[in-house]
C-alpha cells in the first residue's frame, strides 16, 4: 500500500500525459486527493501507539510499518533493495507531503491566469512526479534509493521554477539546481564509503564468529551475521544503525576516510547535504530566490515539504547511524542553528517583498529544526520534528496568503499594501491565524516547537555550558520574528486602503478559502493538541534514536 | 609450462578458431565489396549504403555468433610463427566488437537518416568508416606492442581523412589537419616509446614482458628509460582517448566532423582507446610480484604506484579540465566534444582501478568499464542524432539554433534533455548507474588514490551540470519565435529509443552489468614469455586459464 501512495502519483502524471488538455487538471487534482486519501490509512497504526507503543514503535529504533522490500540491483554482490517503510519520523511528514501537494495542486486551479499559462499538461506532470519524489524520499529506507529518490525530484523542480517562474527564474531555477546537487554529490560520495566501510564492518563480524563458533560450524557461520545474511556491505539505513558490528566500526577511530576520523567526516558530509536542503546558514542563499521566483504553488511545496527532507535527513540518517558524531558536531551546529534563527529574521525584517519575507522567515524557523536536533536531547527532537510539521502547515499557507494578494494586486510590495482586512475581511482572519501561527503565539502550532527547542536548549546547559547563550539568543529570535510578523500585518492588513486604482481587492474565493481552511484548522489543532496530533506518533521513534545515543 | 591444446594455438590456423575473428574479416570483405561495387552498381550514395549495411549486418551475426564461443572453444591467440601473439580473442574483445557493431549500425542509421540524399562521395566515407571500425575492433584485439601500433594507426589513418571528408568546409580541414598533426606526433611518440621497450625488455613486444621488466628494475637507469617508454605508450593511447593534455585535436575535430561521424569517434574511438590501456594495465596487474599481504610501502611505491597515480592523475586532470573548458562553449557539438573528455577521463578512473595489489581481480573495474562504454554509447548516440537533426534543419549547431527547441520540436527536446541530464549522471536515467559503478569499483580497491578519484567525480558530476544545463535552459525556457521544425520520423525514433533505453537501464541494469562482469572476466592475462635456454626461439607460455 505504502508504494501505491508512493507511485499513484507518477500514474496519474501518466494519465495526464494522454488526457485531453481540459482534463489534465481534473486528472492532477483527483491524483493527489486520492494520495492524500490513501495516505491517510497509514494512520490507525500509529493511532494505537498512544496506549501501546512497544506494539507500534518496537523496543528499539527500526521497527517499520508497511514495509515493502524486493531486491532491485544484486550485480556485483551487491544488495540494493527497494526497500520502503513508515515509522513515527517518515509518516507525520508521509501525510504532510500529501497534504500539501493536495492543496498545492488545488492551488494551481487556476493555471489559466498565470503570467505563463502555457503546457498546462507539462506542469502538471511534473507536479506529479515531484510528489512521487518527495514521497519516495520519506518512505526510502534503503540509502541507495533514498539518494535515487532524493536527485529525481531535481529536474522536475527544476523545470516547474525554470519555466513557470517569475522574472529571473532561469537564475533562481538553476541555483536551486546546483546548491541541491552540490550537497548530494556529498552525499553520493557518503554513499560509497559508508557501503563499503559497512561490508569491513561485517566481514571483520564475519571472522570473529567463525572463530568463536569453531572450526565445525565454520560453514554455518560464514555471511550469516548477527541474525542476517549479508554478502558484503548493506544499503539498508536501519541496518546500519542497529547491527552493532556496524555502529562500532564506523564510530572506531582507526576508521578512516582519507586519513580523516570516519564518523564526523561523513556525519558533516550528510549533515552539508541535509543543510542546504533545510536551508540553514550559509546554504541558504539558493532559498530566497527559489521561492520568491517560483509560482505560488510550487513556493508552498518548496516551504512546506522540501525544507522538511532536511530535517529529517538529520533523523534519519545522521544521528542514528552516527551517534557519535553528534556529540562532536554539537556546538558548531547549535552555533549554524541559532545564526540562521537570528539572521533568518534580520534578513525578513528588512525586506519590501512580501514573498521574500515569508522565504526569510523559513530558514529563521528551520534554524530551531537545527538548534533542536543538534543539542540531542528529547525536547530538542521533539521540538524540532513539530516546528518541522508546524512550518509545514503554517509556510505553505503564508505562501498562498501571499499568492492570493498578488494574483489581485500583481504586486508585492509590503509598502504598497495597506487595510487589507476591510476589503477582505474573510482573508484577513485567515491571514492573521497563518501569520500569527508562524510567529509562534500560543495556542497556535508554531508556539509549541520553538518552545520544545528553547526548553531543551536551556536544559542542555547541563550538559554544555555553551547552550544557556544559545538558549538565550534562540529566545531573542522570538521577539524578532513577532517584530517582522507584527509589522507586516501592520503595513498590509491594518490601517487605511491604499489607492490603487488599477486593481480592486475582492474578498477571497471559495476555492481560496477552501485551501486556507484546512490549514488553518490544522494550525490551531496542533497548537492546542500537540500531544493528540504529534507527538504521541512520532515520540516512540525519536526516543529510540536517543537511546542509541545514550542521552534519551 | 603449455597450455592445453584448445586454449592455445600458434601459427595462422584456418581451422574453427579463426572464426573469433570473423567480424574483422566481414569488416575487411566489406570494405572491398564497396571498392568493387562503383564498377558493378555504380556510385550512387543508397547503392553503397546498402552494400555498407549488409555488411555491418553480416558482420553483426558473426559476433552475435561469436559471443560466448570463447568460454567453449577456448581463448585463442593469433601467433605467426616463432613469434609472439599478435591477435587475442576472449570474451574482452567479443563484447567490445559487438558493442562496436551495434554502434556502427547506429552510426549507419544515422546516415540514412541524414546525408543519404546528399552524399556524392559514399564510397569513400564507407571505407572509411569501416576501416576506422577495423583499427578499433584490432586495438582491443591485442597485447602485443608492433600489433597495437599497427591497430592505433589503422584506426587513426581514416579517422583524420573522414573528419576533414567534405573538401569544401573550411571548418572540416582545420579539425582534420589539427587531428592529423596531433596523430602523427603522438604516433611518433608511442613508437619512440615501443621501440625503448623493445630494447630494454631484450627483444619482446609483449606487454607482460615490459611489466615484468618494470616490476624488475626498480631503480637504476634501465628504470628511467622504461618509464620513458611507457610514456610513449601512454601519450600513443591517450592521444586516442583524448586524454588531458593530448585533447587539443578533439573540440576542432569533432565541431569541423559531420555528426555521424563526430558521433562515431566520440565513442567508438575513445572506448577502443580506454579498452587497449585496460589491457595495458592488465597486464601489469597479472604480473605483480606483490601481493596484498606483502604490499608494503615500499614495494607499492617502487613497482605499481607511479602508474597508478599516474593514471588516476590523468583521469582527473582529464574531467576536471574538460568540464570547465565547456562552459565557455557556444557551439553544442564542440561542448559536446569536451563533455567526451570529461567523460574518458571518468572511464579513465574504471582502469586506474585495477593498478593496486589490492584488486589482483580485474572483474571489477573493467565490468564497471564495459557498463559505461554501453551506457555512453546510448547517451551519446542520442545527443549527437538531435545535435545532428538540428543541424540539417537549421544548418547551424550553435546554442541558439536550440533555442525553443521544446515547443519547435518536443519529440527530440524531450529526448535530448533526457540525454544530458544522463550524461550530467543524475538519476532517474543510466547515465547515473554507470558512474555508480565506477565508483563502487574505486570504493571497493579501497585505496587512498581510490578514495581521491571518487570524491573527484563526484565534485566533476557538479561542475559539469552547468554547461549541459545550458542547452536545456536554452531548449526549454527560452523562446524567440522561430518556426517549428520537421524531422525524419526514423530519427525521431532513434533519438527516442536512445532516451528510453536511458531509462529502461536505470532501473533494470542487472542484466547489462552481470553480462558485463562476464565478459569482463577470465581475461586473456599476458604473462611474460617463458624462454628456452637452448636457443633463441621462444615459447609463449600464456593465456593459461584460471582454474
Amino acid at each position: 500500500m505504502l508504494s501505491w501512495t508512493i507511485f499513484l502519483p507518477a500514474i496519474g502524471a501518466g494519465l495526464c500525459l494522454f488526457a485531453p488538455k481540459g482534463q489534465v487538471k481534473r486528472i492532477a487534482l483527483a491524483t493527489t486527493l486520492a494520495t492524500f486519501v490513501l495516505s491517510l490509512f497509514l494512520l490507525p497504526t500509529f493511532l494505537g501507539g498512544v496506549e501501546n507503543p512497544e506494539a507500534t514503535f518496537g523496543t528499539r529504533y527500526g521497527t517499520m510499518h508497511f514495509v515493502e522490500r524486493a531486491t532491485w540491483i544484486t550485480a556485483e554482490s551487491f544488495t540494493i533493495e527497494y526497500f520502503v517503510g513508515v515509522d513515527g519520523l517518515s509518516f507525520p511528514l508521509l501525510i504532510l507531503t500529501t497534504l500539501v501537494s493536495f492543496l498545492a495542486c488545488w492551488a494551481s486551479w487556476n493555471f489559466e491566469h498565470w503570467k505563463i499559462n502555457k503546457g498546462i499538461r507539462t506542469y502538471f506532470i511534473l507536479f506529479l512526479l515531484l510528489e512521487t519524489g518527495m514521497l519516495g524520499v520519506f518512505a526510502a529506507l534503503d540509502f541507495f534509493l533514498f539518494y535515487v529518490f532524493w536527485e529525481v525530484m531535481l529536474l522536475p523542480m527544476y523545470f516547474l521554477i525554470g519555466v513557470w517562474g517569475g522574472p529571473r527564474k532561469e537564475y533562481a531555477a538553476i541555483k536551486f539546481f546546483l546548491f541541491t546537487l552540490a550537497g548530494s554529490v556529498l552525499m553520493l560520495v557518503a554513499l560509497v564509503a559508508m557501503y563499503f566501510q559497512s561490508a569491513a564492518a561485517i566481514g571483520a563480524a564475519m571472522t570473529q564468529e567463525t572463530l568463536r563458533s569453531g572450526a565445525q560450524s565454520a560453514g554455518i557461520a560464514s555471511g550469516y551475521v548477527l541474525g542476517k545474511f549479508l554478502t558484503g556491505g548493506t544499503f539498508d539505513l536501519i541496518e546500519m544503525a542497529t547491527n552493532d558490528a556496524i555502529v562500532q566500526h564506523f564510530a572506531s577511530a582507526g576508521t578512516t576516510f582519507l586519513g580523516i576520523k570516519f564518523a564526523p567526516i561523513m556525519f558533516i558530509f550528510l549533515f552539508i547535504g541535509f543543510a542546504i536542503k533545510l536551508p540553514s546558514f550559509p546554504f541558504h542563499t539558493w532559498l530566497p530566490d527559489a521561492h520568491v521566483e517560483a509560482p505560488t504553488p510550487i513556493s508552498m511545496i518548496l516551504a512546506g515539504v522540501l525544507l522538511k527532507m532536511g530535517g529529517y535527513g538529520f533523523l534519519r540518517l545522521c544521528y542514528p547511524i552516527f551517534p557519535t558524531a553528534g556529540e562532536f558536531w554539537a556546538f558548531t551546529l547549535a552555533t549554524v542553528g541559532v545564526i540562521s534563527i537570528l539572521y533568518g529574521a534580520l534578513c525578513a525584517m528588512a525586506q519590501t517583498d512580501f514573498k521574500k519575507l515569508v522565504a526569510y522567515s523559513s530558514v529563521s524557523h528551520m534554524g530551531y529544526v537545527l538548534l533542536g536536533v543538534a543539542i540531542m536531547s528529547a525536547e530538542g527532537f521533539q521540538g524540532a520534528m513539530f516546528q518541522m510539521l508546524a512550518h509545514g502547515i503554517s509556510s505553505p499557507m503564508c505562501f498562498f496568503l501571499v499568492g492570493v494578494v498578488y494574483d489581485r494586486a500583481h504586486h508585492r510590495d509590503l509598502n504598497r499594501f495597506g487595510g487589507l482586512w476591510l476589503t477582505m475581511p474573510k482573508y484577513g482572519t485567515m491571514a492573521t491565524i497563518g501569520f500569527f501561527a508562524s510567529l509562534g503565539l500560543p495556542g497556535l502550532c508554531g508556539f509549541i516547537g520553538e518552545a520544545w527547542v528553547l526548553i531543551g536548549t536551556f536544559r542542555a546547559g547541563a550538559r554544555w555550558d555553551w547552550a544557556y547563550p544559545m538558549a538565550v539568543l534562540a529566545a531573542a529570535g522570538v521577539i524578532l520574528t513577532a517584530g517582522y510578523i507584527l509589522w507586516t500585518i501592520k503595513r498590509v492588513y491594518l490601517g487605511h486602503p491604499h489607492e490603487d486604482p488599477d486593481h480592486d481587492m475582492p474578498e477571497a474565493t471559495a476555492r481560496e478559502m477552501g485551501i486556507l481552511a484546512p490549514f488553518a484548522v490544522l494550525c490551531i489543532v496542533m497548537g492546542v493538541f500537540p500531544s493528540q496530533t504529534v507527538f504521541n506518533y512520532c515520540n516512540g521513534t525519536l526516543n529510540h534514536i536517543l537511546a542509541m545515543m545514550g542521552t534519551g | 609450462m603449455l597450455a592445453a591444446a584448445s586454449d592455445i594455438w600458434t601459427g595462422i590456423d584456418i581451422g574453427g578458431q579463426l572464426w573469433l575473428f570473423s567480424p574483422e574479416i566481414a569488416l575487411v570483405a566489406t570494405m572491398l565489396a564497396i571498392v568493387t561495387a562503383p564498377m558493378l552498381l555504380g556510385r550512387g550514395a543508397r547503392t553503397i549504403g546498402t552494400v555498407a549495411t549488409l555488411g555491418v549486418l553480416v558482420a553483426l551475426a558473426l559476433v552475435l555468433r561469436n559471443l560466448g564461443a570463447t568460454e567453449t572453444e577456448g581463448q585463442g591467440v593469433l601467433t605467426p610463427e616463432a613469434g609472439s601473439g599478435m591477435l587475442i580473442a576472449d570474451n574482452l574483445g567479443t563484447f567490445f566488437k559487438l558493442v562496436l557493431i551495434v554502434f556502427l549500425g547506429g552510426v549507419t542509421a544515422l546516415w540514412w537518416m541524414g546525408s543519404a540524399s546528399t552524399e556524392r562521395d559514399a564510397p569513400e566515407f564507407f571505407i572509411l568508416l569501416l576501416g576506422s571500425a577495423l583499427g578499433m575492433a584490432l586495438m582491443v584485439s591485442t597485447t602485443n606492442l608492433l600489433m597495437m601500433v599497427i591497430a592505433i594507426e589503422t584506426a587513426s589513418l581514416p579517422s583524420y581523412a573522414i573528419v576533414g571528408f567534405n573538401k569544401r568546409d573550411t571548418k572540416g580541414a582545420e579539425g582534420s589537419l589539427k587531428y592529423m598533426v596531433f596523430g602523427a606526433i603522438s604516433a611518433a611518440t608511442l613508437i619512440y616509446g615501443v621501440s625503448l621497450l623493445y630494447g630494454l625488455t631484450g627483444g619482446s613486444l609483449e606487454i607482460g614482458d615490459v611489466a615484468r621488466a618494470w616490476y624488475a628494475e626498480a631503480s637504476g637507469a634501465n628504470r628511467l628509460a622504461l618509464g620513458l617508454g611507457l610514456i610513449g605508450l601512454l601519450v600513443g593511447i591517450g592521444f586516442k582517448i583524448s586524454a588531458v593534455p593530448l585533447h587539443f585535436w578533439c573540440p576542432d575535430a569533432f565541431e569541423g566532423a559531420k555528426t555521424e561521424v563526430t558521433t562515431w569517434l566520440s565513442v567508438a574511438s575513445k572506448a577502443a582507446g580506454l579498452l587497449l590501456l585496460a589491457r595495458v594495465v592488465h597486464g601489469f596487474t597479472v604480473n605483480l610480484p606483490i601481493t596484498k599481504a606483502d604490499a608494503g610501502f615500499l614495494p607499492y611505491w617502487s613497482s605499481v604506484a607511479p602508474l597508478a597515480w599516474g593514471v588516476g592523475l590523468m583521469s582527473i586532470v582529464t574531467c576536471t579540465w574538460a568540464n570547465f573548458a565547456a562552459y565557455r562553449q557556444s557551439n553544442v557539438k564542440r561542448m559536446l566534444a569536451y563533455s567526451s573528455i570529461a567523460h574518458a577521463g571518468y572511464m579513465l578512473m574504471a582502469a586506474a582501478v585495477f593498478l593496486s595489489p589490492s584488486a589482483p581481480d580485474a572483474t571489477a573495474g573493467m565490468s564497471a568499464l564495459l557498463t559505461y562504454i554501453v551506457i555512453y554509447m546510448f547517451m551519446n548516440l542520442g545527443a549527437f542524432g538531435v545535435v545532428a537533426m538540428v543541424g540539417w534543419r537549421t544548418g547551424s549547431e550553435e546554442m541558439s539554433a536550440f533555442t525553443g527547441l521544446i515547443r519547435r520540436a518536443p519529440l527530440l527536446a524531450v529526448p535530448m534533455i533526457v540525454c544530458l541530464v544522463s550524461l550530467v549522471g543524475l538519476p532517474p536515467f543510466a547515465g547515473f548507474i554507470g558512474k555508480w559503478w565506477v565508483l563502487v569499483a574505486l570504493g571497493r580497491q579501497g585505496t587512498l588514490l581510490s578514495w581521491v578519484l571518487i570524491t573527484a567525480a563526484a565534485l566533476n558530476t557538479l561542475f559539469s551540470l552547468y554547461y549541459y544545463m545550458r542547452v536545456v535552459v536554452q531548449m526549454t525556457l527560452r523562446d524567440d519565435g522561430r518556426p517549428a521544425l520537421s524531422i525524419p520520423v526514423g530519427g525521431v525514433a532513434l533519438v527516442n529509443l536512445c532516451a528510453v533505453i536511458l531509462c529502461v537501464l536505470f532501473v533494470f541494469v542487472d542484466p547489462v552489468k552481470r553480462a558485463s562482469e562476464r565478459y569482463a572476466s577470465g581475461l586473456f592475462e599476458p604473462r611474460p614469455t617463458v624462454r628456452v635456454s637452448s636457443g633463441d626461439a621462444t615459447v609463449p607460455a600464456f593465456a593459461e586459464r584460471a582454474p
